[in-house]
Order: structure tokens, then sequence, then C-alpha cells
């Protein structure tokens, strides 16, 4: 990270590239290094083109550096410009030091610990991550808590994926041309909402703990009424809708349930009771019930099993645990005129809430 | 504690006033002193008369033994045997120690744990262990921890409060004239105390255990339109509705059962049940709130709990594991037994 004078002499050089980046600074605050207005009492602009972003399967490694791999789509220079951006504020800054050292810490945990994440679906260890190189995947592991996702591509935003992330603040905003900005006054830190995700699948991709206000379900098997359960956890793209529920073979398939929703408690067994329509005989409460009957005991278990753990790591998982079973409790009611039909619930959320 | 004679001979005392004690020796276990089949293969016997129960309003500490205040209603010798009863084998071998350090543990832990426990109703250390007259408070204690209701009278049981506790045991044999515990057992011979759940076991006795069973903490909330306080804790009649009443503007439930692993419909039935009775409550949502609410306390506890060094940090730690894995068994309702009652007309 250089100097204030550097700083401005790099925003103008984006500018000059077609980016937007007024009354921002860079420097630490309380998430570590974010971006803070010059002036509160002014709006700040951030705003990245689309011919600025930069897909992330175009990032490499070189020399250490994180560089565009083939920058002929790219304005002349833009990809110098990028090579020092990453070095300066992002990768170099303390992108790869801060990953690194959740990634290190997430293996020095005792094997109990790591078995029952990858049980769960939380982590993949270091030999299932897709390169050999343990550099090049903290690169990959980085990007992805940096990357706007759109139509099946991970994209690095410059500038802006330096903007930290708050549940209660808004999401990057959409421009019309496919770019993506932050605007408005700002009393403090700039802050945006990432993307959807729960506490924990929060703090496991992306390295920090967050209060989420919403809790999908771990990835979990049992048994309930003598029916094989097989619930695939994880969510967030689409919270709002049904999750779907099937039968393969012997099993029933719960795909990403929304389990709890602060900001709507009544909208997790809401959806979970239109999804369970497509399964006749389906008592949906008492499978609702019996999925955060595990979830919970799956947190607990991993609780007890982090207790004697010394380190940062144990500690962030402790509180993500503690964040996550925070999360699942906000639960209360279900609507009753909304589960025979569903189709306009996307509309109605805000309405769901309590 | 004295030698393996010393014990028998101590038990032939005991017969002699009428007590049982067969095929058991006390020795140390993974609960701590307990109480072990000599030979597993044979059952093991005990039984305590009623006439040798001690209402604890009789027990008192007579330079630093405990005593029976008055024997005169027991029979001779009695006083004295029970004396050296609690001098060696229950206050004198460990069960002072171990209320001490688990109290002194408890007052020990910073202000905020405290006073959150003091919010949910757990526990009060200004009355608990105030510590003016710290030895009698440490009696008090720990005969809570070892008497039991028999006849519309606490009292302590000598012999079987040697027994430790397991929660899938078998409660003590109260049906005939005295309390018996009796049967084979591969191990050590353990009893079910009574009906808790896992964080009062805990600040009641100072151990933990997986309860089958979990009651809500204490606390008020917004149902709708109305307030409602909820009175933690419960156990003597977990599987009857809980009360449920209005006082004032406010709803008053008491005690009511939020989950049990060997009846999971159960708890839900009963508190629609006990909603019955009341207009403008909506069952479900209030069971769902009164969940919500105790999770939230638990986890506020287990954050606060967080970097808290010692054996009774850890301890409580435990037990908000156990209570957030005893409250998640709540699973449906019993539609049987809440149609049957619908069905059933009033009778005049």
């Amino acid at each position: 990270m250089g100097s204030t004078g550097d700083w401005h002499a790099f925003l103008e050089e984006f500018r000059s590239f077609g980016g937007r980046a007024e009354n921002v600074v860079q420097r630490e605050g309380p998430f570590g290094l974010g971006l803070f207005p010059i002036n509160p009492t002014d709006p700040v602009e951030l705003m990245v083109p689309k011919n600025l972003l930069v897909p992330a399967d175009n990032v490499t490694l070189r020399d250490g550096e994180a560089v565009i791999q083939d920058d002929s789509a790219f304005p002349h220079g833009y990809a110098d410009w990028f090579r020092r951006y990453q070095a300066n504020y992002s990768w170099g800054a303390e992108g790869e030091a801060s990953v690194t050292r959740f990634e290190t810490g997430l293996q020095q945990l005792p094997d109990d610990v790591r078995g029952a994440l990858q049980h769960l679906k939380l982590y993949a260890t270091e030999e299932h991550l897709p390169a050999t190189n343990m550099r090049e995947n903290m690169l990959r592991r980085f990007l992805n808590s940096r990357c706007l996702g759109r139509q099946g591509r991970l994209l690095v935003m410059p500038i802006v994926e330096l903007v930290n992330h708050s549940p209660a603040a808004n999401n990057w905003e959409t421009q019309p041309d496919g770019g993506v900005a932050v605007t408005g006054e700002r009393s403090g830190e700039v802050l945006v909402k990432y993307s959807n995700a729960d506490p924990l699948r929060r703090l496991m991709g992306y390295g920090f703990n967050a209060l989420e206000p919403l809790a999908f379900s771990l990835f979990i098997r049992f048994v309930h009424n003598g029916q094989q359960v097989l619930v695939q956890g994880g969510g967030g793209r689409h919270w709002f809708q049904p999750t779907t529920i099937e039968q393969k073979n012997n099993t029933l398939v719960i795909h990403q349930p929304l389990l709890g929703f602060q900001h709507g408690r009544r909208l997790p067994l809401t959806l979970f009771l239109s999804a369970c329509r497509a399964v006749p005989g389906l008592n949906g409460r008492e499978m609702f019930e019996r999925l955060h009957q595990a979830n919970t005991e799956a947190l607990v278990n991993l609780l007890r099993r982090l207790e004697p753990v010394r380190s940062d790591t144990a500690d962030l998982l402790r509180n993500g645990c503690l964040n996550q079973l925070l999360a699942l409790s906000h639960h209360v009611g279900h609507r009753f005129d909304l589960v025979p039909n569903l189709k306009e619930i996307s509309d109605l959320t805000s309405s769901l809430a309590n | 504690m004295g030698s393996a004679s010393d014990w028998h001979a101590f038990l032939d005392e005991f017969r002699t006033f009428g007590g049982k004690a067969e095929n058991v020796m006390q020795r140390k276990g993974a609960f701590g002193m307990g109480l072990f089949p000599i030979d597993p293969a044979k059952p093991v016997d005990l039984f305590i008369p009623d006439e040798l129960l001690v209402s604890i309003e009789h027990i008192e500490l007579r330079g630093g033994e405990v005593v029976i205040k008055d024997d005169n209603s027991f029979p001779a010798g009695y006083g004295d045997w029970f004396r050296r009863y609690q001098a060696n084998y229950s206050w004198g071998a460990e069960g002072r120690e171990n209320t001490l350090a688990f109290e002194e543990g408890l007052k020990g832990l910073p202000d905020s744990i405290g006073m959150m426990m003091k919010r949910v109703g757990l526990y009060n250390s200004d009355n608990r262990f105030p510590g003016t007259d710290p030895d009698q408070e440490l009696l008090n204690r720990f005969i809570q921890t070892r008497c039991i209701n028999r006849k519309d009278r606490r009292v302590i049981m000598p012999m079987i409060d040697l027994l430790n506790h397991a929660p899938s045991a078998k409660p003590y044999d109260m049906s005939g004239d005295g309390i018996a515990v009796a049967g084979l057992h591969d191990g050590e011979v353990l009893v079910k105390y009574s009906v808790s759940d896992p964080i009062r076991r805990l600040l009641g006795y100072g151990f933990n255990a997986p309860e089958t069973l979990g009651f809500s903490l204490s606390f008020r909330l917004q149902h709708r339109d109305r307030l409602v306080v909820v009175q933690g804790g419960g156990g003597r009649q977990p599987l009857q509705p809980c009360g449920i009443e209005l006082k004032d503007d406010r709803v008053v439930l008491k005690q009511p059962l939020l989950a049990s692993s060997t009846s999971p419909k159960m708890p839900r039935t009963l508190l629609i049940k006990a909603c019955r009775s009341l207009e403008g409550i909506d069952a479900h949502e209030l069971f769902e709130q009164i969940h919500q609410r105790n999770a939230q306390a638990l986890v506020q506890m287990l954050r606060e709990l967080q970097g808290v060094e010692g054996d009774v940090a850890q301890r409580l730690r435990n037990g908000c594991f156990d209570q957030l894995a005893a409250l998640s068994h709540h699973i449906g309702q019993r539609d049987d037994l809440l149609a049957e009652e619908a069905a059933t007309p009033a009778v005049a």
C-alpha cells in the first residue's frame, strides 16, 4: 500500500480507463483495509465498467504477482495497471497474507475438526483444490472471495472489491452497461453486502465472521421415520424461492433449504412447507424441525470438538458456529395464506417480515 | 473414607438399624466417588426405611461435622452412625470440598455471566452463596444436591445418596416403606435423581449430564399484542401441560417443556393444550418464539464464556452445549392427543 499521493495518482489512471473512484481513500478499519469517504458529507462514487471487469480464470500468478493472463480484450495499459493494483492494494497488500493465514489455520486444526468440516461440506482440504501449487490455490481462494458472479463466471472488480462486507449494507449496484458500482453518502466505512450467505459459509468462504441474517442447512444425512434423508446444504442465490425436494431411489433429497431468516421469521417454514407439497405424505413441519435438530447437533458437536483448540482460526470457527446457531433460531410460524401458492413469493418477501 | 473392612463394618451397623446395603462398595469412578457392585453377576440391594430418613431441617453443622440436631426420634446409636457416615463417606469425604469448589468457581466467573444467569433465572449468587456464613451456606447447597421429597418432607437418605446420577438410569424405587435401589448392575450403580435439563442439572448439582429434556429459561417476550412472561425450569410432571394464566394483561407461562429426546412430539403438543385456555395465542408461534429466545440466551452465554479459564467455566460451556442439544429434540406434535382432548365434552 502506497502513500495517499500514490493512491490518488492510481485512481487517476483508473479513471483514464473509464472507471470512477470519487471521494474514497483506502485505510485500516475494523474489518482490515477498507475504503472510507474522504469527506463524509459528500457521496462516494465507485464504478467499474463492464469492460474493466476481469474474469477470474484470466488472472494468474506470474513471479508471485497477480496478473491478467491474456490482456488483448482490455484497454492498452490496463493490464499493467491491474498488476500494480493487485500488488499494492489487493493481493499484495494483505490479500495473500490473510487468505494464507486463514487457510494455514484451517490446516492446523485437529484432524477431527477438519474431518467434521469436510463431512459437513464446509471445507475442502488442500488435496481437493484445483491447482497443485499452494500459492495458486491461495490466489483462487482469494479471488473467489473478491469476485462478482455473473452468468456462471467470476469477475474481478478492481477498486470496487476493496470495499468490505456488511450484512446490513446494500448490494453492489449493477450499471446499465453491466458494470458494477457503489455510490451514496457514507458516514463511516464504505460497506456493501457481498452476497446472500449464512454465517458459517461467509466465514469459510471469506475468512471473516459476520452476523448474517440467513441460515441455510449444512450437508447432512439422517433417517427420519425410516426414510433416508439427504440434505444438500448451502444456498443463497435464490434464497427467497422454495427449496426443491425429490425422492431419488430410496432417499429424500432436500436442496439447500432456508432454515432461518432474521428479517422474515415466517419465511423459512413457509418456503419449506410449500416445497413439501411436491412429496405426497411428507409432514413438512416435522421434517423442518428434524432439519433444525440435525443442524443444531452438528454445530454443537463441532463446538465441542473445538473446545480444547487454542488458535485464532479456532476462535473464528467458534464464533462462526455461534453465529450460525443464532441465525438458525430465526424462524417463527409461517404464512398460512402463502403455503398453498407461492408463485408470487419473491414479490412478497418484504411483507413476510415480522 | 476408610478401608474396605471399615466400609463393611459400617454397613453392618446400618443393617442393624433396618437398612440394607448388599453387594456394594464405595470407590472412585467416572463420576467421582460412587457405589459399585462387589460381584456384578449378583444384584445389588440398597434400601433405607422411612424411619432412617432425616429431614433436612434436623441437620446441622457441629464442630465442622454434619449431625442430626435431635436424634430422639431415631434408633439408639443412629445419630452417631449418621455423624460418622457424613464424616467418612459423604460431606467429609468429598461433599464439602466439591461444593465449595463449584460455588467459588461460579462466583469467580465474570460479572457479565453472573448477571446473564441471574436474568434468565439460573443462578443468583446473592441468594445462593452470599458468603456471610460460608459453612452453613455450603451445607445448604450440599443438602440440596442430596435430598429428596418423601411424604411431604425434604429428606436425606444415607447410603442411597452415595449413588451417582445418570439420565438413562431408573429412578429411586419409592413404592414401599422406604427408598430402594436394587437389581443387576455391570458397572457403577447409577440412579436418575430427578427430572431436569442439562443446564439446571449442572447448576443444581455441579456436574454435566446429557439430560433428555429441555425446559425454558426465564424471560419476557412479546407475542402478537400480548406480553408473555415465561417462568423457566420444570421437572415434576414434565409430560403434563404447563400452567398458563392471565395476570393483569400478561400471560404467565409456567415452566414449559421445550424438548424431549424420548418423546419429541410431546413438547409442542403440551404447549398447544396449555394455550387452549387462552384466546389470542398462536401456540405454534409462541413455542417457536420461546425456542428462539432460549437459543439466543445460550449462544450469548457461550460468547461471554469464550476465553474464560477454569473448570467451572468449562462445565458451564458444556452445560450450554448440552442444553442446546437437548432443546433441539422437538419434532411435530401428537395429533391423536390433541384431537382426543378437543373431542372430550366439558365436565359440568
